[in-house]
């Protein structure tokens, strides 16, 4: 079969708009011609991202050319074991939301039935978790009898170099790009039929794609509005630093708000979140999502469809969701209802299950000011509170279809959230207490023996990048 | 990129077979071959699951005898009343016909279609889905195996319902399913009886169901597992697969001193989500064919589908996509093999399979289809697999006594 000719046109500058373009023009035949209305680079708007990405970042960024060779040593971005969060409300101790593979099963039990049981921590256990809080970063190795290799990571990110190293990318890649900016959106019928540049340029599409950002101007041209569920404030700055920092972020809460420590290679970036009318110089940020992502013949990604709260790394895993789900998705005709249909039952779901993560951590007691107190409100859900419920009672993760965050992820949070399990699992009766206990000593001794023979984190990044120079991969 | 999408770029060019070709337990099981998956990976031959035919009185009575030996205290008799808690409503004590009395915390009513304590005693409201799922009754009768043992069932489309033939290594299963509403019991045996391939080994055994569920699986002390909870039409044999799904979310959700109605709630929100997609697979071979022959068959072309299960035919016919969803019991895969098998075929396929160059995609395509003939070549029979993994049956052939019905 031969194609007929498509024509996609991708308005936005920053990294939802290039990561679009890169990974459609990776993706799709010649058959479709991929064209990049570039706005420039919104610095505030792609803060909304956050700083941190899940495990999966790692594929997805392959794929959009961004290995590792380039990433670290063509920015600033450093490894990311998870989020050290520090003084948060309803807790005792602070604790490490680290990435980490599929917990044990011992005799035929998850461990959190043998940990509620035999009333042990979580945390020694998991070596990703250890190593941050050390200071300490290594590859996770294929070996399966080696502990780091249960370890995953993510990255530290800046935004703003990021999106450099992605327009680089698009200027080699072949995309028709347009540095010009929108100045009308010409409708009919609930369609884009046309956009007037400012160039004097006006361009026609079979799809339009939004990454305006909060500006969401080809959406809200087509009559789509935006649903918010909670107004936020971000301030952010960047502090030069002379030595890498550990492989985690820093979140600190307080009685306003909390603040993300993000350690670069090169510096020390800090996001403070506050309710929107606390701070003078900040931007005010409106959390929530559109009704409907895709409507007819315009479709919005990243902070153009949802925006979502920096806390976890849910709004870069967001973005990550929308560009593969259009990938799944493009159109094969020009008439695209289910396409539409199926991209929007699937963005409903993902946007209900990044928010349910970041609401799990607003349910504890909190201070009384108006920031807790209204983001715990709006965090309530039936969902949310199954989960809940069915953990406290029996340590069960309560699960829905395609979540982007993981059993594991759950159960660090629920742990370090201070979550206690009322019952366990009769089944780990079968084993005897003090031989779990030993098992589980055994491997926080081994877990801790060999974090301490791991390199700390600035010295591994270097060291990594010397390989890459010496292989010429920069 | 899901290989079927490869596939269907390669059948618009004209240059693919049918997709079976490129599947080793499909060829295998044609040719009455099998062997376990193998455990490297990278080889064809070891991505693919297994299940079994069996004789379910043959297994039942094995499963007892395991209950009794593992401590299980088995009481026989008929349940004629159920006390309930005058207050809460538990049930609280069974009495038996000969006056045996059974007092319990928690009761789990596995007493098929009469649900004794989850309809008779509780009321539990019975969702009926006869309008997408008519087939109401079977008949059942085993015969004399013949031929080749195949590793795989056959579903015989018939006029009002459908026709099953699972071979045993002692014998062979074979059942009518139909809706009674087009054809009559005694018409429905007649085609059966005589399209068996060998003598019958007993009378043919008539069934009458209801296909639905219960709203509520588990309802105060009462948990219904197998078809007291529901029932779904044997077409994918589902049924033992919901008793384990039954199993496992009450193992998982067992109450302690007290019943906390937060289990209550979860077992029920599981159970329902898997009768419900179970379902949903099930009405497709219907709804998908193209068989408008007989008044049952039109019924099915004309209905209004549920939308889920709309939805995901038209999705695979806009493009051979395969809704995501990540709980249920039936994957990708034998959403491919229903639609395709009834002739379902996109009219479009994932762009992204466009990237390939043809002459490369084509020759990939060419050396899986050869290596699937390879391996399948080096696969035993099945009755020389399970002579030689030891699982021969020790009982011999069943054969038709002179007196038994043709």
């Amino acid at each position: 079969m031969q194609r007929s000719e498509f024509k996609i046109v991708i308005c936005g500058g920053g990294l939802a708009g290039l990561m679009t373009a890169l990974a459609l023009h990776g993706a799709l035949s010649s058959a479709y011609q991929i064209v990049l209305i570039d706005e420039g680079e919104d610095a505030d708007d792609d803060l909304s991202y956050g700083s941190v990405t899940l495990p999966t970042a790692y594929d997805f960024l392959r794929g959009l050319g961004l290995d590792e060779p380039v990433l670290f040593s063509r920015s600033n971005t450093s490894f990311s074991f998870g989020s050290h969060y520090v003084d948060w409300p309803g807790t005792d101790t602070d604790w490490i939301q680290c990435h980490h593979q599929i917990l044990p099963v011992i005799g035929g039990v998850p461990l959190n039935h043998h940990l509620t049981r035999n009333q042990r921590s979580l945390a020694p256990l998991l070596i990703s978790g250890v190593a941050a809080r050390h200071g300490k970063f290594a590859h996770p190795p294929n070996d399966a009898s080696n502990p780091l290799s249960r370890a995953e990571y993510g990255y530290q990110f800046s935004a703003h170099q990021w999106t450099r190293l992605l327009a680089e990318k698009v200027q080699t890649s072949g995309v028709s790009r347009s540095a010009s900016s929108i100045e009308t959106v010409n409708t009919d019928n609930g369609e884009v039929i046309s956009l007037d540049l400012t160039s004097g340029e006006t361009i026609t599409a079979d799809l339009f794609i939004d990454c305006t950002g909060p500006a969401r101007k080809l959406l809200s041209a087509v009559g789509h509005s935006f649903t918010t569920i909670r107004r936020i404030s971000l301030t952010h700055s960047l502090k030069s630093a002379s030595q890498l920092g550990p492989a985690c972020r820093r979140v600190q809460a307080s009685a306003q708000g909390w603040s993300a420590h993000t350690f670069l290679q090169d510096s020390v970036h800090t996001l403070m979140i506050q309710k929107d009318d606390k701070a003078v110089d900040a931007t005010p940020y409106a959390l929530g999502a559109l009704d409907v992502a895709w409507h007819n013949n315009t479709v919005a990604i990243g902070a153009a469809a949802s925006a979502h709260d920096p806390l976890t790394p849910g709004p870069m895993v967001m973005l990550q969701r929308d560009i593969e789900r259009l990938l799944d998705l493009i159109p094969v005709a020009r008439t695209f209802d289910m396409e539409q249909r199926e991209f929007n039952r699937r963005f409903q779901n993902d946007v209900n299950h990044t928010d349910m993560f970041a609401n799990a951590f607003y349910l504890n007691e909190a201070p009384t000011s108006s920031f807790w107190s209204e983001a715990a409100s709006a965090a309530q859900s039936p969902d949310l509170n199954r989960k809940i419920v069915q953990f406290e009672s029996r340590g069960i993760l309560t699960k829905f279809d395609l979540e982007p965050f993981n059993d594991e992820d759950w159960t660090v949070l629920h742990h370090g959230l201070g979550r206690r399990v009322a019952r366990y699992d009769l089944q780990v009766e079968a084993t005897a207490r003090l031989d779990i206990d030993q098992q589980l000593d055994g491997m926080a001794r081994a877990i801790e023996q060999l974090v301490g023979r791991m390199p700390p984190h600035h010295v591994y990044v270097s060291n990594m990048k010397r390989y890459f120079e010496k292989q010429k991969y920069a | 990129m899901d290989f079927h999408q490869l596939w269907l770029r390669l059948r618009q060019q004209g240059l693919a077979s049918r997709l079976d070709d490129y599947s080793y337990p499909i060829i295998a099981a044609e040719q009455g071959r099998f062997q376990m998956p193998g455990e490297d990976h990278n080889q064809i031959g070891s991505n693919f699951g297994y299940a079994y035919q069996f004789d379910s009185s043959l297994y039942a009575k094995f499963l007892r005898s395991y209950c009794e030996a593992n401590g299980v205290v088995r009481t026989e008799g008929k349940v004629t009343k159920a006390s309930q808690n005058p207050e809460s409503g538990h049930v609280e004590r069974l009495t038996l016909e000969d006056g045996q009395q059974t007092e319990a915390s928690l009761f789990v009513d596995c007493s098929v279609f009469r649900g004794i304590l989850i309809e008779q005693a509780l009321n539990a409201v019975y969702d009926d889905w006869s309008h997408w799922l008519p087939c109401n009754r079977a008949v059942a009768v085993p015969c004399e195996a013949r031929g080749k043992l195949l590793p795989y069932t056959r579903a015989t489309a018939r006029k009002a319902g459908w026709q099953w033939r699972i071979p045993l290594q002692h014998r062979t299963g074979n059942g009518h399913v139909y809706w009674n509403e087009y054809i009559s019991d005694d018409e429905a045996t007649h085609q059966l009886m005589s399209t068996l391939e060998g003598p019958a080994l007993a009378e043919p055994k008539q069934l009458y169901f209801k296909t639905g569920r219960r709203n509520k699986f588990w309802s105060r002390n009462v948990v219904s597992i197998g078809l007291s909870g529901g029932f779904l039409e044997p077409l994918e044999s589902t049924s033992i697969h919901l008793i384990q799904e039954g199993i496992t979310a009450l193992i998982e959700l067992f109450p302690g001193a007290m019943i906390d109605d937060n289990d209550v709630d979860e077992y029920n929100a599981r159970m329902g989500l898997n009768f419900e997609r179970v379902r949903d697979f099930l009405l497709l071979h219907y709804a998908a064919t193209q068989r408008d022959d007989s008044e049952m068959w039109r019924y099915f072309r004309d209905m209004t589908l549920p939308d889920s299960l709309q939805e995901k035919i038209a999705a695979w016919n806009t493009r051979g996509y395969v809704l995501k969803y990540e709980f249920g019991v039936f994957l990708p895969p034998s959403w491919i093999a229903v639609m395709l098998g009834q002739n379902l075929v996109p009219a479009s396929y994932d762009p992204r399979a466009d990237k390939y160059p043809l002459d490369q995609l084509n020759s990939q395509l060419g050396s899986i289809k050869q290596n699937t003939i390879n391996a399948v070549e080096a696969t035993p029979d099945q009755i020389d697999f399970l002579q030689r993994y030891g699982a021969a049956s020790q009982s011999a052939p069943l054969v038709a006594s002179p007196s038994a019905p043709n």
